[in-house]
């Protein structure tokens, strides 16, 4: 009798109608999605989706199609509400577990990214790893570019990211890290900006956009993006190049640094004090010099040290400027300070701080010339 | 009473032996001695005499039969002063029937002369190094194996008869001072049980006397070679060697002992563990990557890589068949020849496999029935189910895998854990003369996870398994590890 | 009454409450860890663990006293037929009602994550079948699976932990000792909740009669291990998400999971697997509580055994998941067992063993059924 009561059991397991089950090659993978702003305050959705059958290497060596994946684009008046839209013009479902990278215009960013943004971290499948990107061109545009390296442009920044040696103008902010910072009190998010380059058909990175609250603020540039990835110990091979009399231009490559961050509250006003330790490899003097000695590598580490300490307190104040706290400043307040800790008069704190930056620079090697 | 009467009583006792044994055509008798006043019964097709000439010349006719009487009959070569019926069952059993003159009763001599094997590395278990020698199908020779490793007075050997046709004679072997004496004597009172027409195999004896006979795992251990069976009575186990089968098997067992061969034991203990966790690996992927492959391909893509998950949905866009019924399908394939390998020939089933895995599977590919990613998949899992060392647990695991199969295709990943934990249940609930299935992980035995995923060297492998629950626990003094140079 | 001849040894004990606790509390934790305490909510971990002992303190003197009964029968036996059967009902519907709200809680979870086209009754089913198929097996059984899947399962764990760890961000824990409990009512101890499985033990001492003297060690290394585990998943998961987004997220600890990322392996969100881990653990603690309860309606309803219990219980419980099925019904519940549930699971044992004390009420030493 239990037998017939477990086999009973075991039918019903087996007539289960395997509802979620869809293969892949009958899904339409979703690689990357641009979110651009539309006409009458609606979202424009986009959608770049791979042929995979153009994707294969065929043995014959015929020719392969230049353009192996799909676009496909749809209005509504919230990002996800563009889904059955975009799902018509499909002919199998859309499927968004692979999606690699998010491409924001900066108009829509500057309205305010905590409604578009919503269903990716909503949607169970969306991968909270995923890349977001801001462009000043269009989205949909750049997803259908044509690049020089790879043939599915989304793939080449999960590829550029995963790099360490190219986090140096750039830092990747990822969906969950994102959807955390926007809706945080402690801090602000960053997205990298990134446009392309038309002529040599390749994406540049140009800066990076941070956010006050869920609207972008303002651009930083390159340099500011240096300055901010020292400050904050993300960096892992920053350039540096500094005129000097003496040696001509130096550059330095491998610039890493080990930042200390306190916060002083003196009653009515904050102190931000930076302390930061960086470090390079010593790669190129335009004059050719070698065999530097003890008081040259001191006078070359002290230009430095105060190169740094100007273009730090720069990037700040412009920080500062746009309120954006991408440092996570509030956090560290908050964490120090958790009585006097509110976060409605925050901002209005920090905008008002006062900084003070002391940098120490180290050059590490000279590479393969004394 | 005159010779002539004498001559009469000794041919109704032969008269009385053809009738009882049921005149077999390979019957003989062979009229010997002086005057040829005795008369040897045997049977041709157990005992070819002709062979025996100088064994004849010695037999021991004129031993007074008084002396014989005081012995413990079992142990006896020569058995006097038989019954009819006690003799047509020596007779039976390959014995020379001796019939004398003046004896109402018959002699028998055990004298072995049917055709044997010669002992050979088994098919299924064959080691880089080891002992090249495997169990035969004379079970006095398996028991001479046997205490070739084991020169202890302390080893037992009891022997009972099973089969009321076949007779078949039953040996346990045990170490009496490190088996648990509660095992021994539940193994001889679970063999007495058995009341069965014949036993031709120690198969027979496997199922009859498991714990759950309706288990998919198998409940006892089988073993062709002798340095293992020696190995687990060292341990405080039993072995179970039947005649006519080659086959040994080995009582109490755990899920553990069937990934362990005697080779991890000699060679040192790196590359014993590496073996052992390759084994490990190989009947794990052997077992879940078909179900994983389904779960992730057709309900969880988000999981692979994306140039995988590209490649994938490329290959097999063009394939007419759903993936389940597809892997389904190959898996079958795959059964189907392996069982085939095993009827042909050996030159023939070696070559078959290699067209049927390399020609068929390609050229199956390019028809487009099937896509490269799955063949590769199942390739891997049909290779991968040979590193297990026990053919029945392996067996047992090729059938689980079509389970998780197809509770993947119903549920992907939450159905390969839910048929996972189903299985992990039954296994929990089994166990094997009163130790559980899957000791040492459940319950957690610290001494002797020791020897679990991976092989303890031997200046740590003092003490015998726990698992065993043996009376003499300490294996040897070992050697310490300041002696080690 | 038909009762198992069984017994479970210390390791078997320690995997069954380690296993069962840390299925019970890795979905809800963090929530009401940041709720009560904010950024210091790791600090709940051992805070629980502590307030846990006098609890269990009163489970092992009952033990003692009453080796070869469990908390029903010693109900009955301390406080009379009558209200012993009346307070044991209680406290078997209060559990049975807590088990509910977990497993529907944890259907949620794999209809939000794994498998939102499979409708819910489905799922609900299919893991009650083998929910029921373990708790029927018996005790011995479910404390060999929870052995076996133990060291593993702590394995994964703390290995995708380590993989988030360089995320974490170390002023989103600060400042480390600046308590401020977040009382609003009685009900601040939802922390407590973490440790409330190890009450079932109270069910089954009488199998634990063979390991008396080595109870409190093993409680300990689950504490000990218990504390571990959720003290990682708690300072990670405050660490990378800051203590007020938590509270927005219906299972922090899953969501902390799927942010690993471990590039150019065969796995990309690594952290799915962990969900699927996390699954193995909680279906092993459904099969225990369905065990222990159907054994306590046994007992208290003196009628059959539990596994008849087992199967009218099934049911019941089925219909009661489908109709509970709304996350924040499910969470809201969750919360108020939480809240109270310590007043029952601890309250029980803890009144019984003072009434034992001032009663002088004690059990026979011989076994008997």
């Amino acid at each position: 009798m239990v037998h017939k009561l477990w086999l009973f059991l075991a039918l019903i397991f087996c007539l289960s109608g395997c509802w979620d089950q869809e293969e892949v090659s009958k899904r339409a993978l979703v690689l990357a999605m641009g979110l651009d702003q539309a006409a009458e305050g609606k979202i424009k959705v986009s959608l770049q989706i791979p042929i995979v059958e153009e994707l294969l290497i065929v043995p014959s060596g015929a020719a392969v199609s230049a353009k192996p994946f799909a676009l496909v684009s749809a209005e509504g008046s919230s990002a996800f509400a563009t889904v059955p839209g975009l799902n018509a013009k499909t002919q199998t479902s859309l499927f968004f577990g692979q999606i690699q990278t998010v491409f924001i215009n900066t108009e829509l960013a500057r309205k305010g990214l905590t409604g578009p943004t919503d269903f990716l971290r909503r949607h169970p499948t969306v991968p909270p790893q995923a890349f977001l990107l801001l462009t000043e061109r269009p989205a949909h545009e750049m997803l259908e570019v044509r690049l020089i390296s790879k043939r599915i442009p989304s793939y080449s920044t999960v590829t550029f990211f995963h790099s360490n040696n190219k986090k140096d103008q750039v830092f990747p902010q990822r969906i969950w890290e994102f959807n955390r910072n926007i809706r945080s009190q402690t801090q602000d998010a960053f997205i990298p900006l990134i446009e392309y380059d038309t002529k040599e058909e390749t994406f540049i990175i140009k800066g990076l956009g941070v956010f006050d609250g869920d609207r972008l603020a303002g651009i930083l540039s390159g340099e500011e993006t240096r300055m901010v990835g020292l400050l904050t110990g993300k960096t892992r091979n920053a350039y540096l190049s500094i005129p000097t009399e003496r040696f001509g231009r130096i550059t330095f490559r491998k610039v890493t640094a080990a930042p200390r961050t306190k916060i002083e509250h003196n009653g009515h006003q904050l102190l931000f004090r930076f302390h930061v330790n960086a470090q390079g490899f010593l790669v190129e003097s335009t004059r050719g010099i070698t065999r530097f000695t003890p008081e040259d590598l001191e006078w070359i580490q002290t230009k430095t040290a105060l190169y740094l300490n100007r273009e730090i307190k720069k990037a700040v104040q412009r920080l500062q400027a746009l309120n954006s706290d991408i440092l996570a400043l509030g956090e560290k307040y908050r964490a120090h300070y958790p009585r006097k800790w509110d976060p409605a008069n925050w901002k209005l704190l920090y905008s008002e701080a006062k900084i003070e930056v002391s940098v120490k620079f180290t050059v590490t090697r000279s590479g393969t010339m004394l | 009473m005159n010779v002539r009467s004498k001559k009469s009583n000794e041919l109704n006792i032969i008269q009385s032996v053809i009738q009882e044994a049921g005149n077999p055509a390979d019957l003989r008798i062979l009229p010997f001695g002086r005057e040829l006043s005795v008369y040897l019964i045997y049977l041709n097709s157990l005992i070819p005499l002709e062979k025996y000439q100088d064994l004849i010349g010695h037999l021991p006719l004129d031993r007074p039969d008084r002396e014989q009487s005081r012995l413990p009959m079992r142990h006896e070569t020569f058995q006097a002063d038989l019954g009819i019926t006690e003799a047509v069952a020596k007779l039976l059993a390959g014995h020379l029937l001796i019939v004398k003159p003046g004896t109402s009763g018959i002699a028998a001599l055990d004298v072995q002369g049917w055709l044997k094997r010669q002992p050979e590395e088994p098919q299924t278990e064959r080691l880089i190094r080891g002992p090249r020698e495997g169990f035969v199908e004379s079970l006095d020779d398996n028991i001479g194996m046997i205490r070739r490793w084991i020169q202890d007075p302390n080893l037992k050997v009891e022997e009972i008869v099973l089969g009321r046709r076949t007779k078949t004679r039953v040996a346990v072997l045990y170490l009496d001072d490190v088996a648990q004496p509660r095992l021994a004597t539940e193994v001889l009172r679970r063999l007495k049980a058995i009341h069965i027409d014949g036993v031709l195999e120690s198969g027979y004896i496997e199922q009859l006397i498991s714990d759950r006979r309706t288990s998919i795992f198998p409940l006892t251990q089988a073993t062709e070679r002798s340095d293992k069976a020696a190995s687990a009575i060292l341990e405080g186990r039993v072995v179970i060697l039947v005649d006519k089968s080659p086959s040994s098997v080995i009582v109490p067992v755990t899920i553990n002992e069937m990934y362990q061969t005697p080779e991890d034991y000699y060679f040192n203990f790196w590359i014993g563990s590496f073996l052992r966790l390759i084994r490990l690996l190989g009947n794990n992927l052997a077992v879940v990557l078909p179900g994983l492959y389904v779960a992730l391909v057709a309900y969880h893509p988000e999981l692979l890589p994306t140039q995988l998950a590209l490649s994938i949905a490329g290959t097999s866009s063009r394939v007419p068949l759903p993936l389940i019924a597809e892997v389904l399908l190959l898996e079958i394939m795959v059964e189907v020849f392996r069982e085939a390998g095993l009827r042909l020939p050996g030159a023939v089933g070696q070559t078959l496999g290699v067209v049927a895995g390399i020609v068929l599977g390609l050229s199956a590919v390019q028809a487009g029935l099937i896509s490269p990613s799955t063949l590769a998949v199942v390739s891997i899992t049909a290779i991968a189910s040979f590193t297990g060392p026990n053919y029945s647990v392996v067996i047992s695991w090729r059938l689980l895998k079509f389970i998780m199969l197809i509770a993947a295709a119903i549920l992907g990943l939450y159905g390969i854990v839910l048929s996972g934990i189903a299985i992990l249940v039954h296994a929990a609930d089994l166990n094997s003369f009163g130790v559980s299935y899957l000791a040492p992980w459940a319950p957690l035995q610290w001494r002797t996870l020791k020897d679990g995923p991976f092989r303890a060297p031997f200046w740590a492998r003092l003490y015998r398994p726990e698992t065993w629950r043996p009376q003499d626990e300490l294996r040897s003094g070992g050697t310490k590890k300041e002696d080690e140079h | 009454m038909n009762q198992e001849k069984t017994a479970i040894g210390p390791w078997l004990f320690w995997s069954l409450i380690t296993i069962i606790c840390f299925g019970f509390g890795y979905i809800n934790t963090n929530t009401y860890n940041v709720e009560t305490m904010g950024a210091n909510g790791y600090w709940a971990i051992p805070l629980a663990a502590v307030c846990t002992v006098p609890g269990l303190i009163a489970v092992y003197f009952l033990m003692k006293r009453f080796p070869n009964h469990n908390v029903i029968q010693q109900g009955t036996l301390i406080m009379g037929n009558f209200f012993g059967r009346t307070a044991g009902i209680i406290y078997l519907l209060f559990l049975l009602v807590y088990f509910i709200v977990f497993t529907t809680d944890v259907d949620i979870l794999v209809h939000s994550y794994l498998l939102d086209s499979t409708p819910f009754y489905i799922l609900c089913a299919i893991d009650l079948i083998i929910t029921v198929y373990l708790s029927t097996r018996g005790i011995e059984t479910i404390s060999r699976i929870a052995s076996f899947v133990i060291l593993p399962l702590v394995t994964i764990v703390f290995l995708l932990f380590s993989f988030i760890i360089p995320e974490i961000r170390i002023d989103r824990l600060m400042p480390i000792f600046d308590f401020r409990f977040n009382f609003k009512s009685v009900g601040g101890p939802s922390i407590l909740h973490i440790f409330y499985p190890m009450g079932l033990w109270a069910l089954i001492t009488p199998y634990c009669h063979g390991i008396h003297q080595k109870i409190p060690r093993m409680t300990l290394l689950a504490f000990l291990v218990l504390i571990c585990l959720f003290l990682v998943d708690s300072i990670v998961t405050i660490g990378i998400y800051g203590h007020t987004y938590i509270s927005q997220l219906p299972y922090p600890s899953i969501e902390a999971f799927r942010t690993v990322e471990i590039s150019y392996i065969f796995i990309e969100q690594a952290g799915l697997f962990g969900v699927i881990v996390l699954l193995a653990s909680t279906i092993i603690s459904s099969g225990f509580s369905l065990y222990a309860i159907s054994l306590g309606m046994s007992q208290v309803l003196g009628l059959w055994d539990y596994k008849r219990f087992v199967w009218i219980l099934t049911p019941l419980i089925f219909i009661t998941n489908i109709h509970l099925a709304h996350p924040g019904f499910i969470k809201s519940l969750s919360h108020l067992f939480a809240k109270h549930g310590w007043m029952v699971i601890w309250g029980y044992p803890i009144l019984l063993s003072i009434l034992a004390f001032i009663f002088k009420k004690k059990g026979k030493t011989t076994h008997g059924s």
